[in-house]
């Protein structure tokens, strides 16, 4: 990067930092600092949700994603615009019947104060858990760009987003997110502009499609999963044929699956439900979550679309076989190198040939399926590339299919081909999509400390200026904690899918209980809880025993919480 | 009596319609443009 890239990216940063820091004056109260007034119009708040579920990994994998895999991730999104449906049906008018400022505040009014409590501190550890991903994550791939340390840039990252979030609020959070979405979009629609410009000249838009599609990456939409067996397999299982309910990414499992994972994540974890509470109106609310029914898929498809157009320019122009920058060190090294040399010659080869062939499908007539040979050939070339880079990384990495580069592509795209300026602020785009996830989790995570557990049993009686004092010590607390947790992180990849896996084990369960809430008029403290504890086990089992893909866990939490809660509701007063 | 300002239902329908359409399109890309890698294999 150079020193223009440097000037601009520190200017962002600086920006963003005074921007959130000087809405603190706005912030009288709780009600200020946690739900802002109740002022903020919907867009905002809109924005906000579209930029805390856009993080950094979102942008930088899910465009690595399309790279390698194609665009077959956006079906985990299908079920989200029904899910919001559901949520301004149903849930909206509960949660903003009584101006509360926690979603879990809402439950002890039907399950008593053990099923708020015990919600709200499932949602803080596992929110604490995931927030020191979201800057984990995103660190590794930015100093990996920038040339900085990986631990100065957890801290920069920390550090940034705990003190404009602690001195703003969630003005800060809504306010900062909004300019930060507005850059990521600026960002994603330049490096699309930038890609067609340079691949224009060589074929036109539809050859494109068509040489994309030859590669596989157009799989946005896949009808028929992988296995329609209904069985699930035993964990113990290991190398059986696999079932339905293994394949991640189809069509059912995005919508079936996707819905109940949009319903938990925007109803009932703080860090969505928080945005839904600071407008003025349930109306407004409403507003502010069809915002993303409306926006999500279109921006998804837009995200992966680049992915795949990264994958045809790296095809017609030359890519590397290897993006992230410690790979390529290990493969230079005395120990890799003349091992390494071989697999780079033929993988040159056959990237050249792929050029070739790409261009020649470009040129044909028609649809690739009316040169079959010419395709099978081109395929074959496509499959190669994919086994020579597989090779190479199995040869440097001991634990190479959990090593992959996926998070590496686009990072070596806009670092290779982007003109001064553009660069420094795509970088800081990335940055911006880190804090703007980090500083709603920190937010959530305060207000779930001092609304459900400080005010509810510690300080029933704290003035205003003493909770506002608390809330802003609970945001510097959860900054601190996630920042050195996600130095913890550091060495540990494994950590992440294990954090992200743990995420998934409460959703269903907390989904459950505001299901029950919104059915039962009977069900009362015993129910609560035993439908908390019970969609939880039922995760548990599940995961202990059947191999399913992650997205269905969030069903079974659902209908293991609902049952055993409804049950439990019989033993009621 | 609907307010003035205030959302109407006919929203949720725009919402679901559009996002059939946006799976129906999607489904046509796939179709009309994907092939699995080693599908001619």
């Amino acid at each position: 990067m150079s020193a223009i890239d440097w000037i601009v990216f520190f200017a962002f940063l600086a920006y963003v930092v005074w921007d959130g820091a000087r809405r603190g004056a706005q912030s009288e109260n709780l009600e200020g600092y946690f739900a802002g007034g109740r002022t903020i119009p919907w867009w905002a708040a809109g924005l906000s949700v579209m930029a805390t579920q856009a993080s950094a990994i979102t942008v930088i994998g899910t465009t690595g994603q399309g790279h390698e895999t194609g665009m077959e991730f956006v079906q985990t999104y299908f079920g989200l615009p029904f899910a919001m449906i559901l949520l301004c049906i149903f849930m909206v008018p509960l949660l903003r019947k009584n101006p509360i400022l926690t979603a879990y505040e809402y439950l002890e009014g039907q399950f008593g104060p053990a099923t708020r409590t015990l919600a709200s501190v499932i949602f803080l550890i596992s929110r604490c858990l995931a927030f020191g991903v979201v800057i984990y994550a995103p660190a590794v791939v930015l100093s990996a760009m920038t040339g900085f340390n990986l631990t100065f840039m957890v801290i920069l990252i920390g550090l940034l987003t705990t003190a404009y979030t602690m001195a703003g609020g969630i003005n800060a959070v809504v306010w900062t997110d909004v300019k930060q979405m507005t850059v990521i979009f600026f960002g994603l629609f330049l490096c699309v502009g930038i890609l067609l410009w340079e691949l224009l000249p060589r074929m036109g838009f539809m050859d494109m499609l068509r040489v994309m599609g030859a590669s596989g990456k157009l799989n946005a939409l896949e009808l028929q999963p992988a296995s329609w067996d209904m069985i699930p397999n035993w964990k113990s299982a290991a190398g059986a044929t696999s079932t339905f309910w293994q394949d991640t990414y189809n069509v059912w499992s995005g919508f079936f699956g996707g819905i109940f994972l949009m319903l938990s994540y925007f109803g009932c974890d703080q860090s969505q439900v928080q945005r839904i509470l600071t407008n003025p109106t349930a109306d407004e609310s409403r507003k502010t979550l069809l915002l993303s029914a409306f926006a999500k898929v279109p921006m998804q498809v837009l995200i992966l679309f680049l992915g795949a157009l990264l994958y045809l320019y790296g095809t017609v122009l030359g890519s590397p076989m290897l993006y992230n920058p410690d790979h390529v060190a290990l493969a230079r090294s005395e120990t890799f190198a003349a091992q390494i040399e071989p697999i780079q010659q033929r993988y040159d080869r056959l990237v050249e040939e792929r050029s070739r062939l790409a261009i020649q499908l470009a040129e044909a007539e028609g649809s690739p399926r009316q040169s079959p040979e010419l395709l099978a050939r081109f395929q074959g070339t496509v499959r190669q590339v994919a086994q020579a880079r597989e090779e190479a990384r199995k040869l440097l990495l001991e634990n190479a299919s959990e090593n992959r580069d996926t998070n590496y592509v686009f990072p070596h795209f806009i670092l290779n081909n982007l003109p001064p300026v553009i660069l420094g602020l795509l970088v800081a785009a990335i940055f911006a999509a880190a804090m703007s996830s980090a500083d709603s989790a920190l937010n959530s995570l305060s207000s779930a400390t001092i609304v459900d557990l400080y005010k509810r049993w510690l300080r029933p009686d704290a003035d205003d200026a003493a909770s506002l004092r608390a809330g802003r010590l609970a945001t510097l607390f959860w900054g601190i904690a996630a920042t050195v947790a996600a130095m913890q992180f550091a060495g540990a990849g494994s950590v992440v899918e294990l954090v992200n896996k743990v995420g998934s084990y409460f959703y269903g369960s907390l989904l459950g209980v505001f299901v029950i809430s919104m059915i039962s008029r009977k069900a009362g403290p015993k129910a609560g809880v035993a439908s908390l504890l019970g969609g939880m086990g039922t995760v548990f089992l599940i995961d202990q025993t059947i191999q399913v893909a992650f997205l269905w866990y969030n069903l079974f939490g659902f209908l293991g919480s609902l049952a055993i809660g409804l049950i439990a509701a019989r033993f009621d007063d | 009596m609907k307010k003035k300002g205030q959302l109407s239902s006919k929203i949720y329908w725009w919402v679901a319609v559009l996002a059939l359409l946006w799976m129906i399109l999607l489904l046509w890309f796939t179709q009309s443009f994907n092939i699995p890698v080693g599908a001619v294999l």
